[in-house]
C-alpha cells in the first residue's frame, strides 16, 4: 500500500486541467535499455577511479593556511609571514606558505625567488640519517596566488630548523624558525571515510533486490512494468 | 591589470573532491528533469492527441537553471578566489559562508532536486533508494525524527552561532579538515533548514502552510542579527588567526571585522526576509483569491425571508 505522505502529493500534482499525473509510477513503468545500466556503471566506476587517484593529490595541494610561524618578522628589505600544515607537523608531507609584504606599505611582493630548507636540529633518531631538505615556494604550488607555496619531505621526528630565503631585485631576507615533527601517524581519516562510504554505497545501490513474495497488488502490478512505485517520493502539491 | 589583481583573479583551488559531487548531481538532476519531461510529454500526447502544455510544471525549464546556479554557487563559494582569500579576510570569509548557507540552498531545493535525481538514477539504485524511504521502514522513520522542524531549526542556529565561537573558527582557519567540516556542516544544516521553508520533496513532514513558513524563517533572524552585530562592534579582533596573516589589502584587522560583521548582519537577514515577503505575499494573495459573495445583501436579507 502507498503511505499517505507519497499519495498525498501524487493527488495534487496536475499537468493540465483534468489530467492528475503519476509522473513517478510512470518513468517506472519505462523499461530502460541494457545499455543505460551499464553506461551508468562505467560512469560511476570512473567516476569513483578518478576520485581515487586524485584525492590523495589535491589533499596534498591543500591551499595554505596552518599555523603561523612568523608573523610580520623583518628579513631584509622585507615583512615575512609563514605557516605550517599539517598540525602538529609530522614526518612526511609538511606543507609551508610564505607572504612577503612591503613594510613601508604593505603591499604584497609577487617577484620574489622563496627558498624553504629543513634542517635537522635535534632528531629523536640520530641514526635515520636525515638530511637537510630543500624546495623551492613558487606560486604555481598555491591556491592563493599571492603567497609562495611547497611541500617538503620530512623524513624523521624530533626538532627542525625551518630557514626561508627570499630574494628579488629589492634585496635578499632570511629568517628562521623551530619546528617539532611529530612520529608519523595516518590522519586522512576523512579519505578513508569518504572511500568507505562511497563503496558500501556504490555496493548498496547497484545490490540486485530481490522482489518480495508478499507484495502487494499496486506494487507488484507495476513492477511488472519494470519498476517500483517509489519515484512518486518527493511529488508533491508544491511542485505545480 | 596589476600583477597584485592578476594574482587574485587566478587564485583558484580546484578541488577534486568538490567537483566531482557536484558534477555528479548536476549530471543526475539534468538526466532525470530531461527524462520526466519526455515522459510527460509522452502521457501529455496519449491522453489528450496533442500536446498543449510545452512546459511541464514539474520539469519546468528553469529548474536546471536555477538547480545549476545552485552548484555554481557553490563551487564558487569553495573553491573561486573568494575561498582563497577567506584565510585572509574575514569578510570574504563571511561572504563564502552567505554563499553557501543563504544563496546555495534555496537555488537547488526551489528546482524540486529530490525527484529529478531519483528520475536521473538507474532503476536498481532508484528502487533501493526509494525502498529506504517508503513504508515503514526504520531509516525513514529515523530520518522523520531527526529531521523534524524544530530539531532542524534547533541545528541550524546551533551550527551557525556555534561556529562563529572563537576557537571554533580559529580551529577552523588553521586546519583544513576542520574548515571543510564547518562548511559542510554549514551547507547541510542549511540545506536541511531551507527544506522545511521550501516545503519540497520528499515529504517526510507535514507540509507548513505559508503563516507556519513565514514565522519559521522569521525566528531565524535574530540569531543571525545579534551575531552579526556582536562581530561588527567588537572593540577587538575576535579571531585571533586574523591577526596572524599580511594586511594586503588595505583593510586593519578591525575594519575588516566590521565589515564581516555588518555584510552577516544586513544582507545574511536580508535573505530572510525577502523569502519572508515572498510567504507574506502568497499569504495576501490567497485572501485576495477567496471566493467573494456577489450580492451581501441578498445574503442578508433575503436569507432571512428563505428562513420563514
Amino acid at each position: 500500500m502507498m503511505p499517505r505522505w507519497l499519495s498525498r502529493g501524487m493527488e495534487r500534482q496536475d499537468l493540465a486541467p483534468g489530467i492528475e499525473s503519476s509522473y513517478g509510477a510512470r518513468a517506472l513503468r519505462r523499461p530502460r535499455p541494457g545499455w543505460a545500466s551499464r553506461g551508468y556503471r562505467l560512469v560511476v566506476g570512473m567516476l569513483a577511479l578518478i576520485l581515487l587517484l586524485a584525492w590523495p593529490g589535491a589533499t596534498a595541494l591543500a591551499h595554505g593556511g596552518g599555523v603561523a610561524q612568523l608573523v610580520e618578522e623583518a628579513a631584509g628589505p622585507y615583512h615575512m609571514y609563514a605557516w605550517t600544515n599539517p598540525n602538529p607537523a609530522r614526518v612526511g608531507t609538511v606543507h609551508v606558505t610564505v607572504a612577503l609584504a612591503d613594510p613601508e606599505n604593505q603591499a604584497p611582493i609577487l617577484n620574489a625567488d622563496v627558498e624553504v630548507r629543513f634542517e635537522p636540529l635535534d632528531l629523536e633518531d640520530s641514526e635515520s640519517g636525515a638530511e637537510t631538505v630543500t624546495a623551492r615556494a613558487t606560486h604555481t604550488e598555491a591556491a592563493n596566488k599571492i603567497t609562495y607555496e611547497t611541500d617538503l619531505e620530512v623524513a624523521a621526528s624530533g626538532r627542525w630548523q625551518v630557514v626561508i630565503l627570499a630574494r628579488s631585485p629589492e634585496g635578499r631576507g632570511q629568517s628562521a624558525f623551530d619546528l617539532e615533527v611529530r612520529p608519523r601517524a595516518f590522519s586522512n581519516w576523512l579519505l578513508v571515510g569518504g572511500v568507505g562510504l562511497a563503496v558500501v554505497a556504490a555496493g548498496w545501490l547497484f545490490w540486485p533486490n530481490k522482489p518480495r513474495a508478499n507484495q502487494e497488488h499496486t506494487n507488484s502490478q507495476s513492477n511488472a512494468h519494470g519498476g517500483p512505485t517509489t519515484v512518486r517520493v518527493g511529488l508533491g502539491p508544491e511542485d505545480d | 591589470m596589476s600583477p597584485f589583481l592578476q594574482s587574485l583573479l587566478l587564485s583558484w583551488n580546484w578541488r577534486i573532491e568538490i567537483i566531482l559531487p557536484l558534477l555528479a548531481a548536476g549530471v543526475l538532476y539534468v538526466l532525470g528533469w530531461r527524462r520526466l519531461r519526455a515522459t510527460t510529454r509522452e502521457r501529455m500526447a496519449s491522453r489528450s492527441g496533442e500536446w498543449t502544455n510545452p512546459r511541464p510544471p514539474l520539469a519546468a525549464g528553469w529548474k536546471p537553471a536555477s538547480y545549476v546556479a545552485g552548484l555554481v554557487v557553490v563551487a564558487v563559494a569553495l573553491m573561486s578566489p573568494i575561498d582563497v582569500l577567506g584565510g585572509q579576510l574575514f569578510y570574504m570569509h563571511m561572504i563564502q559562508h552567505l554563499l553557501l548557507v543563504m544563496i546555495a540552498p534555496p537555488l537547488l531545493l526551489i528546482a524540486t532536486p529530490f525527484p529529478m535525481i531519483m528520475w536521473g538514477l538507474p532503476r536498481r539504485p532508484r528502487r533501493n533508494v526509494a525502498g529506504l524511504l517508503t513504508g515503514d521502514s526504520a531509516i525513514r522513520r529515523a530520518i522523520t525524527q531527526a529531521t523534524k522542524p524544530g530539531v532542524v531549526w534547533l541545528l541550524y542556529i546551533a551550527v551557525y552561532i556555534g561556529w562563529h565561537d572563537p576557537g571554533m573558527y580559529n580551529l577552523a582557519l588553521r586546519s583544513d579538515f576542520v574548515h571543510d567540516l564547518e562548511h559542510l556542516t554549514f551547507f547541510g544544516t542549511a540545506m536541511l533548514f531551507w527544506w522545511h521553508v521550501t516545503g519540497v520533496g520528499p515529504r517526510f513532514h507535514r507540509t507548513f502552510n505559508s503563516t507556519k513558513r513565514l514565522l519559521y524563517l522569521i525566528s531565524a533572524i535574530p540569531a543571525n542579527m545579534f551575531t552579526g552585530i556582536a562581530i561588527a562592534f567588537a572593540s577587538e579582533p575576535i579571531y585571533e588567526y586574523y591577526t596572524t596573516v599580511p594586511r594586503f589589502y588595505g583593510l586593519s584587522v578591525l575594519d575588516d571585522q566590521v565589515l564581516a560583521g555588518v555584510i552577516m548582519w544586513i544582507p545574511g537577514s536580508m535573505m530572510f526576509l525577502l523569502a519572508g515577503l515572498i510567504f507574506l505575499s502568497r499569504i495576501v494573495q490567497a485572501e485576495v483569491d477567496k471566493p467573494v459573495n456577489p450580492n451581501p445583501a441578498w445574503a442578508a436579507d433575503e436569507a432571512k425571508l428563505v428562513r420563514r
